[in-house]
């Protein structure tokens, strides 16, 4: 017993490092798994609080830029209207599905595997998680917490993050993920070999999940790497080799599908003003879904 | 003593705030920031005892983490480097190294080959990324992505912390 404890005292550094790398590891894995710590929510709100003040003094720097992207997506939405008007026989009050709120960016950083964005409305303001958020462009995440005056968003630049897309010509569904480098560019995965898909299709969101609308434009495609092509040399004899083994025909049918790399409208850099989107029928579908 | 650990406050609050509220936003390429954050913890007093050292790199890391958005992450990176530290001193400087904090920081820098000085900032810097970036991946499968980002981290924050201890060291003088 007193070898333990001279052992301990003798290498009180090691214990004292090894308790708070747990403890830090603890925090670490816990933020991911549980949404809701409460950690999280404690620090999250000072941080926040000083951020949003020093944010005030960027803003009149940027001002002139943010007016005229308000006024381009002004003449956007106007022309839409304008479309709609003409054939207005739905009555809008009943089949409403989705609402939008809008919000400020306070803090965007792009330099983590795992980004985030923190948005100046909250709880009071009757936001939730898993509500979807978009910008002018295109879209931008989805709430992954929420405190009592901010929220904090999952960007589509993470590499947790897995969007349902589809190509708007032919209609084809994959998943949206991020490389971890390229800010400009998603991947669109599980796409088939068979779709006929080319460079300068328009990709938009699903509709598969109620967190976005459907046809809410994402980017367009702007390269396609068939992963087949790489192995071309090795099909032949793999081929051969298909008739005894059953685990390769598996392979081979898995390596049928396109990676397409997808060039995002808006720059995710450079965010100021977004909106979040509220679904009326969520809990409806998750119901049926269970 | 107490005036050493008002250095150590004044510090604290100076570089969160910098790397919390601009070298966070500095986006070099998009995605590489610079982690000036590290000077902190690489010209902290030798005096101050390893344990206290440790706790106070770990609530650095946590405040960091604040501003980042992230939990633990730079907690666990600045209290690695901590505790690693004393090694590498005297790692680096050999003999020159005492743990008993007679001398500087200053003298260590001022009185040590070229060799040595980009050693010790270097390595620290590498140590650090190395453990945020595989922390917040936390996989095999972006082990390339994490040495390529490393590297690249690595060139920015090297010609940020070198240059803000050089003007630290000018400005004793």
């Amino acid at each position: 017993m007193q070898q333990i404890i001279d052992f301990i005292i003798r290498k009180k550094d090691v214990v004292v490092y090894l308790i708070l790398l747990i403890f830090s590891l603890t925090l670490v894995f816990n933020s991911n798994y549980f949404h809701k710590s409460k950690v999280l929510i404690f620090s999250n709100s000072i941080a926040n609080y000083s951020t949003e003040n020093f944010n005030y003094l960027n803003e009149y720097f940027e001002l002139k830029k943010i007016n005229s992207s308000l006024l381009e997506e002004n003449l956007v939405l106007k022309n839409q209207l304008e479309k709609i008007n003409k054939n207005i026989s739905l009555d809008s009050l009943t089949n409403i599905n989705f609402s939008y709120k809008n919000a400020k960016v306070i803090s965007n950083n792009l330099s983590s595997f795992k980004n985030r964005l923190v948005i100046n409305k909250g709880i009071k303001d009757g936001l939730k998680t898993e509500m979807g958020v978009i910008s002018s462009d295109g879209i931008v995440g989805i709430i992954d917490n929420t405190t009592k005056r901010y929220s904090s968003i999952m960007s589509i630049l993470n590499i947790e993050m897995k969007i349902n897309a589809k190509v708007k010509r032919t209609e084809h569904f994959g998943t949206l993920e991020w490389n971890g480098f390229d800010t400009r560019h998603l991947t669109l995965n599980d796409i088939s070999e068979t779709a006929k898909i080319k460079v300068g299709d328009s990709i938009i969101t699903g509709g598969m999940s109620l967190i976005f609308p459907e046809g809410i434009n994402i980017g367009i495609v702007s390269k396609i790497i068939n992963q087949n092509e790489t192995h071309s040399n090795t099909k032949g004899s793999a081929f051969t080799v298909n008739i005894r083994d059953d685990s390769i025909i598996d392979l081979d049918i898995r390596e049928n599908y396109l990676n397409i790399e997808v060039k995002l409208h808006n720059d995710m850099s450079n965010l100021n003003n977004v909106y979040i989107i509220e679904s009326f029928n969520k809990k409806e579908f998750q119901k049926l879904k269970k | 003593m107490a005036s050493v650990y008002l250095l150590i406050l004044k510090r604290f609050i100076f570089f969160a705030l910098l790397q919390g509220l601009i070298f966070n936003n500095f986006d070099f390429y998009d995605i590489y920031d610079p982690y000036i954050c590290l000077v902190f913890i690489i010209t902290f007093p030798i005096k101050v005892d390893k344990i206290t050292f440790m706790i106070i790199s770990f609530v650095f890391g946590f405040v960091l983490d604040m501003y980042s958005n992230s939990l633990g992450i730079n907690a666990a990176a600045c209290l690695s480097i901590a505790f690693l530290r004393s090694y590498i001193l005297s790692f680096v400087f050999g003999s020159f190294y005492d743990p008993h904090g007679i001398k500087l920081i200053k003298n260590y820098v001022l009185e040590s080959t070229f060799s040595q000085k980009f050693l010790y900032i270097s390595s620290i810097i590498i140590i650090h990324h190395l453990f945020i970036f595989s922390l917040e991946t936390f996989s095999f499968k972006f082990i390339s992505l994490i040495v390529y980002k490393t590297l690249i981290t690595y060139l920015i924050s090297l010609i940020f912390c070198a240059t803000f201890i050089y003007i630290m060291i000018e400005n004793e003088k």
